[in-house]
């Protein structure tokens, strides 16, 4: 018999209380509880919907493509009665919907497979009849090649550009018909057990799933499997129902959501794990003949009908995404905001500097954290505050910001662990550009305000670690963004403002040139920020109340996750930083005055647990 | 009897409208007319209307918003032709009954 020494190498260890600072998966005996326990990470128990960008034009019955941050939206029909048939096609990009160029034919009831840079739409309905049509998709335009060898609408679908499925659906009538693309021709394969329309499918050519639709009558709950050969009855749906949408990536891995039972029109989602269905969180708007796309961790619901054509798309999360949280930490000695500051996992070795105060005073304190205790160190040579701030304890920067009356500095100073040293100044004096990205050795700045005249700035520099370059300028001048990057090279600028209203948007440096990419959930300026361009958060920020959001940055798009305890801003200089897995949020702006507050992040958190040994 | 939900007519402006930590911490439901429902006595539902500016109706109110609608809906399919309601897909809507 195996034993827990054999395959862990060591004996649980038996305490008479539960350790300090576990590790994550650690077991233990608590020999006064007479409990085994262990460290658990703290996850979602469930998924959930949350709102996306609305599609240009409400569509139901369309066709779709692609995953839940690169979909694809083709065909329908954009008003119910009397139904017109649509051509348009729109692409997603996690934020919001573009128009791209047309399907040849307009039609309804049509099916999709692939990506946003290669898709197949195929069948459908044209408002007179049932289409055997099939069109390929590059990521540019529509090009009609072999159809079908059936026509077919209101049916289910699987696969990919290459090697895609058309499975049932309306013929008329009822079919049970399987055909199988394989990027040049259609042959058909194994038939459902039950012929039907206005079901749903996923997953791949070789292991698919199809569920619900009609008949039988008046909508059925029914499942079955494909192997790559055969179709198998499985397990039904909790709620039969028909005009279902489906995201998932195999026959043991689906999601089915909304739908309607001729009527009512349902929200309900439901999860397949490989042997049964279980009920999770519902849509936020019940609808049928909507489209859908994605996996079972995450997925995208677009468009549909409720008692009139929506454009609504929803985003679905699911179970097990780690639950980052803020805690409460050790206060900082000096009040103030618009400071900078500089950490390297973990917080406990988090330095601030400078910082504004009411009536234009400027701050020259130095803090650093261990952790538990703030401690104050040797003064900036300059007290000033909205600064740029980055590097870590033992080699930091300070570069910029604002002197009190009658404005902005040049200056830079460079810390080395133990006294700050003047080195050059920027080409463009400014303050409140929004964190300094990289180390006391590369490092970047981008946007601002110099003042007087007051203007904000568009222009970036890069630090080699002796002298400021120009580069080139941001698109959209602003000042009070939320910077994260590893190097001067490469960076993500989020939020900010010229002036009201806040912004949303998101620049990318690639050492060269700015893009833009994902938009902030919720616009904002003077936010705190750390992390990559691959992996960075965003939290706090101005308006009155100050702003508790936190977001994360997956690289491609903003997602929001647990608030800060307190809101606030003027953060975005540098009072916050770190990274998604840890970070703070040190003194800044609060709802009426400087605040000493800390608040530390953990990306991922973790309780211990009792095993039932009963 | 306390009540269950609360209503509140909001339209809904794409990303962001509802975010995923609130739709951790609450369910949401939407009806024609831009009738919201979240729960009654909650801080997360409180906070939510205030967020998207929702103008809060009680139950009958939103009703009378949600029935306004289908009944337009419903008229509109009534006054298609013998052929376009006999379509196989082509549904009447249905009426909708808000709880309490």
């Amino acid at each position: 018999m195996a034993t827990y020494i054999g395959t862990h190498g060591s004996k649980i260890q038996n305490y008479t209380t539960d350790p300090d600072n576990p590790n994550t998966g650690e077991v233990w005996y608590n020999a006064t509880a007479k409990t085994l326990k262990f460290q658990h990470p703290n996850t979602t128990s469930a998924g959930a919907w949350s709102s996306g960008g609305n599609l240009n034009t409400g569509r139901s019955t369309l066709g779709t493509a692609g995953i839940y941050t690169a979909a694809l939206a083709f065909g329908g029909v954009p008003a119910p009665a009397p139904p017109t048939m649509s051509a348009l096609t729109e692409s997603y990009d996690g934020i919001s919907w573009t128009e791209v160029n047309d399907l040849n034919t307009a039609r309804r009831r049509l099916e999709g497979a692939g990506t946003t840079t290669a898709a197949l739409g195929f069948g459908g309905y044209n408002g007179t009849a049932y289409l055997a049509i099939n069109e390929s998709w590059n990521g540019s335009n529509w090009t009609e090649t072999t159809d079908m060898n059936n026509t077919r609408g209101s049916f289910a679908s699987a696969g990919t550009q290459p090697a895609a499925l058309a499975i049932a659906g309306f013929g008329p009538p009822a079919i049970a018909l399987t055909e199988l693309w394989n990027g040049s021709n259609w042959t058909e394969v194994g038939d459902l057990n039950t012929a039907r329309y206005s079901l749903a499918g996923a997953g791949i050519s070789t292991s698919a799933l199809v569920f619900g639709g009609q008949p039988p009558t008046p909508v059925t709950a029914i499942t079955e499997s494909y192997n790559g050969t055969n179709w198998t009855e499985v397990a039904d749906l909790n709620t039969a129902r028909m005009t279902l949408a489906a995201a998932g990536s195999s026959n043991t891995s689906s999601l089915a959501f909304g739908g309607d039972a001729d009527p009512p029109n349902y929200a309900n989602t439901e999860l397949w794990n490989g042997t049964s269905w279980s009920e999770t969180t519902d849509l936020s708007t019940s609808r049928r003949e909507l489209g859908g796309v994605g996996t079972t961790s995450n997925a995208l619901a677009f468009g549909g009908y409720t008692t009139t054509i929506v454009a609504v798309t929803e985003e679905w999360t699911g179970a097990g995404a780690p639950i980052g949280a803020w805690a409460t930490g050790t206060s900082v000695n000096t009040a103030r905001t618009s400071l900078g500051s500089a950490v390297q996992a973990p917080v406990s070795t988090a330095m601030i500097y400078g910082g504004n105060n009411p009536g234009g005073a400027v701050e020259g304190e130095v803090e650093q954290y261990n952790g538990s205790n703030w401690t104050e160190i040797t003064d900036i040579n300059t007290a000033r505050g909205s600064g740029s701030g980055g590097g870590t304890n033992t080699a930091a920067l300070y570069s910029g910001g604002y002197l009190g009356p009658p404005g902005d500095t040049g200056i830079v100073e460079s810390w080395n662990g133990s006294s700050w040293t003047e080195v050059a100044d920027l080409n463009t004096g400014r303050y409140a550009t929004g964190g300094g990205v990289g180390s006391n050795t590369a490092n970047l700045i981008a946007g601002g305000i110099t003042t007087p005249p007051f203007a904000v700035r568009s222009e970036a520099e890069q630090w080699n670690g002796s002298a400021w370059t120009e580069v080139a300028d941001l698109n959209t001048a602003r000042y009070g963004t939320g910077a994260a990057g590893a190097t001067y090279t490469s960076a993500i600028f989020a939020g900010g403002t010229a002036g009201p209203p806040n912004y949303a948007l998101t620049e990318q440096w690639n050492g060269t040139n700015w893009t833009e990419v994902g938009d902030l959930n919720t616009a904002r300026a003077t936010i705190g920020s750390g992390g990559t361009t691959t992996s960075a958060i965003v939290f706090g920020g101005g308006g009155e109340p100050r702003s508790t959001a936190t977001e994360l940055w997956s690289g491609t798009s903003w997602t929001e996750t647990s608030d800060l305890n307190t809101g606030r801003a003027d953060l975005g200089d540098g009072g916050g930083t770190g990274s998604t897995s840890s970070a703070i949020a040190a003194a800044g702006s609060g709802n009426s005055a400087p605040t000493t507050a800390v608040e530390e992040w953990s990306g991922s958190t973790i309780t211990t647990k009792t095993i039932d040994t009963d | 009897m306390a009540k269950t939900y609360q209503y509140c007519v909001a339209e809904n402006w794409g990303k962001g409208f509802i975010d995923h930590v609130e739709s951790q911490r609450i369910t949401f439901a939407s009806f024609p007319g831009n009738v919201w429902q979240v729960p009654a006595y909650n801080k997360h539902g409180n906070l939510w209307i205030a967020k998207v500016a929702g103008v809060v109706k009680t139950k009958d109110e939103a009703q009378a918003i949600v029935t306004a609608q289908v009944q337009a809906a419903q008229a509109a399919w009534d006054a298609q032709t013998d052929e376009e309601k006999a379509d196989e897909f082509n549904t009447r809507p249905a009426d909708i009954t808000l709880e309490d």
